[in-house]
């Protein structure tokens, strides 16, 4: 065996590499995070809404972010390149070029004093995509991570000039070093995932869309626009005249979806349908009497919840759609709006409108430093610009991985599902040196502090150079502060979060014998983990702290009243004085993990995820309804352009079969579960044979259940006489070439009951798009193309949903041989029997007349429904389902593959009905996140979680009605009442599930819950001593 | 003319040297509650950008806006403070998936107490401000201060607080 390294290099800090990073350092991994921007975060960070779910997006990224940060495992590396890339699987040698910010690092503190003064002005904003601007000294926006502030080299007075030079002065902590140079470093690695996201070009071409007029964005540049943090502080204004647009133009497909400009993409972008949705939907939020209208050439809405929320934005917000490619915009000078040229495909004719702005959804392409990386790893391009997917197989087995964007065009929850698969890859390969590299920090042991003991409070308040200090009279706050109960040193310091205040603060602790402390600084969303360590460091339990937030909240929104600012500073302390000295240490509970999992489904998701997991030495118990494993995919699979084939998967099942630590239980279904993560008490029922009945406990579940393709309603007389030429799509793709009857002339529908709004709606009939229909519907082209190459195919069809690479090219190859025809609704379709063969009427979109012509063999794209027993499984579980019945994931941005409940996973159709190869990668997100509990045999508990006083409790369950993790029990208790003993119920916090959001204790009628860490008691406290002690008369001046 | 308004101002300032006690104005106490997730960041957002706002407000930062006890909000109206806000996340933003509405579900009944007891209901709001709204932040604040102020001082006779232990201790 190679000499194999426990770590791993993630190139490119988007919302995929992120995930990787987490993921990896929790499988036992070390990172080197490789970002070649100032700042991680990517795309995301700048986007104002995600949809469908239109969270805010730095709202959930930002704390990933600081995790990273944060994490003692990973080691960050902005505004850096890799260089070159040596070695073989296992054992890499990286260098990388980390390029100089002129800036100390450890030493910068991110106050912002040196950009306020520094000269240059002007610059346009890479983050506010050229919106905004900025100084020679900056950082790329107020979360960045790290946060600090980097110098603009070709930008600089003083490295261009020797002049200037204000920054340095002004910089307290001495941080600005004009003297440093590009640094070279060598990294050991053992597995690289590569992440590098995409960008958005505006290339020469989009002249004809008056690309330099002001009133034209791309869409990332709206996105900056609507952000209440952007150019106008999310105002949605003209940029040249300052005014409300009435209507706004979303143009889409541009520079994309067109093979004949060389400038342009050959590929969908995937993302960009629902992202115009999402902006008109913002925008009508913002001011529902701007009008937006969206030309699209078909809209594609390809994923869980989207075609739902397309229809949303057209129902519920007015958003109007209009069928129409977009070839030529100019401003009409006259009045100063945009004027539109554009086919209009309902009407068949040229059209004009005006606009007041135009968004372009442009093409989103991968990065340059993406293509010098491939040839750094000798790997060339498709021609459309990607790796070619044999390469990723091949990279795949040098330990290199391809994920998010750089693999294919995906959205955010594809890639967030990415990053934990390949995680959950390297895992398995690099299973055997885990935990190696992994840093683990000695404390010394815990100071014990009882709650009898008479608080000791030491507090130390930062002035955060003049950020503090320039408008708090920091020693009129310790002079007040210091006469206060309980308190037994108060100092003021420059900077506490220095390495050197560190030192300080453990050096106090023990020099005055304290038993709690405060900080008085800035955030404790950024830095109260810092300190958290620093009192451990010091032996006193983490949790006997509290930050106080005197920065952002206080001097920096109050500059010019300094007076009421050093009072607020005061009143604050003081109150969370109130807290702290009723603080109680509290201590993680480690909860043993049975290093099992749960299977149910045997199909590929289920086999995915089996071996993965049997690979890193877990025990797995695969659990299916069927006699054989392979699910519904395994006969077609080697139709589909996806890593893997069906003699593959075979070798899987069958290396599943003998190993070890694999059970296979066919025929079997699941019977009960019980328990919550780390110990799941599980029984199976066998079909046929009871005496196959099993019972066994896992740490993890993960759900792999699929779908199945259900019949229409439509047509029933029809299918009834002819039942071997009407079929849905998956019987023909089941049928071998032979028993497909003989033909001439095919007819493919899709959208068959699906994508319905929900005024027709019925037994059979879906809302929502089954997503594969379209892919699926052009291998059955090719297949029956393959048995009769004369034959004549028509495909009906409303909007293809595919946006993926190789789809696209086989549909255009396809265009010689079949028609593709555009239909509106299926119910302008007629078919009835006319001598032995199907005849159909229907209204053709492109044509505008209806069209009747004869058929003999009949496929219907019908709606994919989960399995059947899926509700009752979710009870078993307890989990949820969605109006579809489908699976509901925790999170549908951020957590596509977790479920709320911890400790179960999700993939494959049981998520909703999505192609083999994303299957594929889910499996192994979830193999990677169930592994992630598992890997080290035990999880820690929270600590911030609810307990219940049992002799309060009255059993009565409202909190668990409540409880969004079903971490709250109910357990039987026996009470001895004189002579009798009787069963009382009585609710039990599970602390391993515990989240600690508190909804419980406000829910509980008798007052029976509290919250550690924000007890009653303690914010009651907090409220009393908010009003003043002493009021202070203010002398104004 | 433009040097009439100068030395007017210059004067003005000499004239303003001279120490002059002015009746101190209302300065109304505001309890607001932040959630950890979205509305402390936004607060945060808000000092970053450095968006102004008066400084009446004291925040209690608790992890999810549903840890907010009615029982808070009427403690503190109880010890004097004229105006409580808490503020959660946006609808659908909970990083607790359904936070904040309970929050809300709780809140229009606290409100309608409020109101009953006979404190103008409006002294009490419920709003959501995202980790991205600093700008709204800083509104929002300024605008519930106004309405503070108008309203002025809330007429409840107050308790002044001391510094209690839930655990007594021996003292030395």
């Amino acid at each position: 065996m190679p000499n194999l390294q426990s770590s791993v290099l993630v190139i490119g800090g988007g919302i995929s590499g992120i995930q990787a990073s987490l993921d990896l350092t929790k499988l036992g991994f070390k990172v080197y995070l490789v970002e070649i921007k100032p700042t991680i975060g990517g795309a995301m960070a700048q986007l104002d809404k995600i949809y469908p779910t239109l969270d805010c997006s730095l709202c959930i990224l930002a704390p990933k972010m600081v995790d990273i940060y944060r994490n003692p495992n990973i080691e960050l590396f902005t505004y850096s390149n890799v260089k070159n890339i040596r070695g073989s699987a296992g054992d890499y040698t990286i260098t990388i070029i980390r390029k100089p910010r002129y800036i100390k690092e450890d030493l910068c503190k991110g106050c912002g004093d040196c950009g306020e003064i520094c000269p240059v002005r002007g610059i346009p904003s890479e983050f506010d995509t050229h919106l905004k601007t900025r100084g020679a000294i900056y950082m790329p926006f107020p979360s960045s991570v790290p946060p600090i502030y980097l110098i603009e080299e070709s930008k600089c007075l003083y490295l261009n000039y020797r002049i200037c030079g204000l920054c340095a002065k002004a910089c307290k902590p001495e941080a600005i070093d004009f003297l440093q140079k590009p640094e070279e470093i060598d990294l050991k690695v053992g597995a690289i995932v590569i992440a590098t996201g995409y960008i958005q070009e505006m290339p020469d071409v989009y002249d004809s869309f008056a690309g330099s007029s002001p009133n034209v964005f791309s869409s990332m540049q709206f996105e900056r626009l609507l952000s209440a943090n952007g150019p106008t502080g999310g105002q949605i204004i003209r940029l040249d005249d300052k005014k409300h647009p009435h209507s706004i133009a979303f143009i889409q497909c541009v520079g994309s979806r067109d093979v004949h400009h060389p400038e342009c993409k050959k590929y969908c972008s995937a993302i960009c349908c629902m992202n115009s949705a999402k902006e008109a939907i913002v925008v009508k939020e913002h001011d529902p009497s701007i009008d937006c209208y969206i030309f699209n050439t078909e809209v594609r809405a390809k994923g869980k919840n989207f075609y739902e929320f397309i229809e949303k934005s057209k129902n519920e917000y007015n958003v109007k759609y209009v069928n129409g490619h977009v070839s030529y915009i100019k401003e009409n000078l006259d009045n100063g709006k945009l004027k539109l040229y554009y086919e209009d495909i309902d009407k068949g004719k040229v059209g004009t409108f005006e606009a007041d702005m135009a968004i372009l959804a442009s093409a989103l392409s991968p990065p340059p430093s993406y293509h010098e990386l491939l040839r750094k790893l000798n790997v060339g391009c498709n021609n459309l610009g990607y790796i070619h997917e044999t390469d990723i197989i091949l990279l795949e087995k040098k330990n290199i991985f391809v994920t998010g964007y750089s693999r294919k065009p995906n959205d955010i929850q594809m890639a967030v599902a990415e990053g934990s698969a390949c995680a959950a890859k390297i895992s398995e390969i690099l299973y055997h040196v885990r935990f190696q590299n992994i840093k683990k920090l000695k404390y010394p042991p815990e100071i014990p502090v009882k709650l009898e003991d008479e608080p000791r409070v030491g507090i130390l308040i930062c002035q955060c150079g003049i950020n503090i200090g320039g408008i708090v009279n920091v020693s009129e706050v310790v002079d007040y502060v210091s006469k206060l109960p309980y308190v037994v040193h108060v100092e003021e310091n420059m900077y506490s979060c220095s390495s050197d205040s560190q030192e300080r603060i453990k050096e106090l602790i023990i020099k005055y014998n304290l038993n709690r402390f405060i900080v008085a600084s800035c955030t404790p969303r950024t830095h109260e983990q810092l300190f958290k360590n620093t009192l451990r460091e010091a032996g006193l339990n983490p949790f006997l702290f509290e930050l106080v937030n005197i920065r952002n909240q206080d001097s920096w929104v109050h500059q010019n009243e300094p007076k009421k600012a050093t009072k607020k500073a005061c009143d604050l302390i003081r109150m969370y004085l109130a807290k702290v000295i009723n603080l109680k240490p509290l201590e993680t509970i480690k909860v043993k993990v049975e290093k099992s999992t749960l299977i149910i489904g045997g199909g590929i998701a289920g086999i995915t995820a089996a071996y993965n997991l049997a690979n890193q030495g877990f025990e797995i118990y695969l659990v299916d309804k069927k006699s054989f494993l392979g699910g519904v995919a395994l006969e077609f699979i080697d139709l589909y352009y996806i890593p893997i084939t069906k003699n593959e998967i075979l070798k899987e099942i069958k290396d599943l079969k003998n190993k070890s630590n694999v059970h296979i239980l066919l025929n079997s279904v699941i019977d009960d579960i019980q328990g919550y993560v780390g110990n799941y008490q599980v029984k199976v029922k066998n079909i046929h044979d009871n005496s196959k009945n099993k019972t066994f406990n896992v740490g993890t579940i993960i759900v792999a259940t699929g779908t199945k393709q259900i019949k229409t309603s439509r047509w029933v007389n029809l299918s009834e006489r002819y039942p071997k030429r009407l079929l849905t799509q998956t019987e023909l793709t089941e049928m071998k070439d032979a028993d497909v009857p003989e033909f001439k002339d095919a007819t493919i529908i899709l959208c068959v009951d699906q994508r319905r709004n929900e005024f027709n709606t019925g037994d059979n009939i879906k809302t929502y798009c089954s997503n594969i229909c379209c892919g699926v519907a052009l291998k059955n082209i090719e297949k029956l193309l393959n048995i009769n190459h004369n034959a004549h195919i028509h495909i009906l069809y409303r909007e293809f949903q595919f946006s993926d690479l190789n789809a696209e090219n086989l549909w255009r190859r396809l265009r010689k041989k079949v028609t593709y025809e555009r239909y509106r609704s299926i119910d302008d379709i007629k078919i009835c029997d006319e001598n032995d063969n199907f005849h159909i009427v229907y209204y053709n979109v492109g044509a505008q007349i209806n069209i009747e012509y004869n058929t003999d063999l009949l496929i219907l794209a019908t709606p994919k429904v989960p399995v059947d027993d899926t509700e009752q499984l979710a009870k078993l579980l307890k989990v949820s389902t969605n109006t579809n019945g489908f699976f509901l994931e925790a999170d549908a941005k951020l957590r596509p593959i977790d479920f709320a409940t911890e400790g179960i996973f999700l993939c494959g159709g049981a998520h909703w009905p999505k192609w083999i190869g994303e299957t594929i990668t889910q499996a192994y997100g979830a193999a990677g996140r169930a592994a992630i509990i598992m890997a080290k045999g035990e999880i820690e508990t929270e600590c911030i979680t609810s307990y219940i006083n049992e002799e309060k409790c009255i059993g009565c369950g409202k909190c668990i009605e409540i409880c969004p993790y079903n971490a709250i029990e109910l357990v039987e208790i026996y009470k001895e009442m004189g002579l009798y003993n009787i069963s009382v119920r009585k609710a039990r916090v599970i602390n391993a599930v515990c989240k600690g959001c508190g909804a419980c204790i406000v829910e509980c009628s008798v007052g029976a819950i509290d919250q550690n860490h924000f007890s009653k008691f303690q914010i009651n406290k907090m409220i009393d001593l908010l009003p003043s002690l002493d009021a202070m008369d203010y002398e104004i001046v | 003319m433009q040097w009439i308004m100068k030395l007017f101002n210059l004067g003005g300032l000499i004239l303003l040297k001279i120490k002059k006690k002015v009746k101190s104005e209302f300065e109304p106490n505001i309890l607001v509650f932040c959630c950890n997730w979205c509305s402390y960041a936004g607060a945060d957002l808000a000092g970053v950008s450095r968006f102004q706002y008066p400084p009446n407000i004291r925040i209690i930062r608790v992890m999810c806006s549903s840890r907010v006890d009615p029982t808070f909000v009427l403690r503190a109206f109880n010890n004097g403070i004229d105006g409580v806000l808490i503020i959660g996340c946006h609808m659908g933003d909970c990083h607790y998936m359904k936070g904040f509405e309970y929050t809300q579900v709780r809140m229009v009944h606290l409100k309608n107490l409020i109101r009953y007891i006979g404190i103008e209901a409006d002294r009490f709001q419920l709003h959501s401000i995202s980790a991205s709204e600093g700008k709204q932040f800083s509104e929002l604040i300024k605008d519930f201060t106004k309405k503070i102020i108008e309203f002025g001082e809330l007429k409840i006779p107050k308790k002044s607080g001391i510094f209690e232990l839930e655990y007594n201790c021996t003292k030395k």
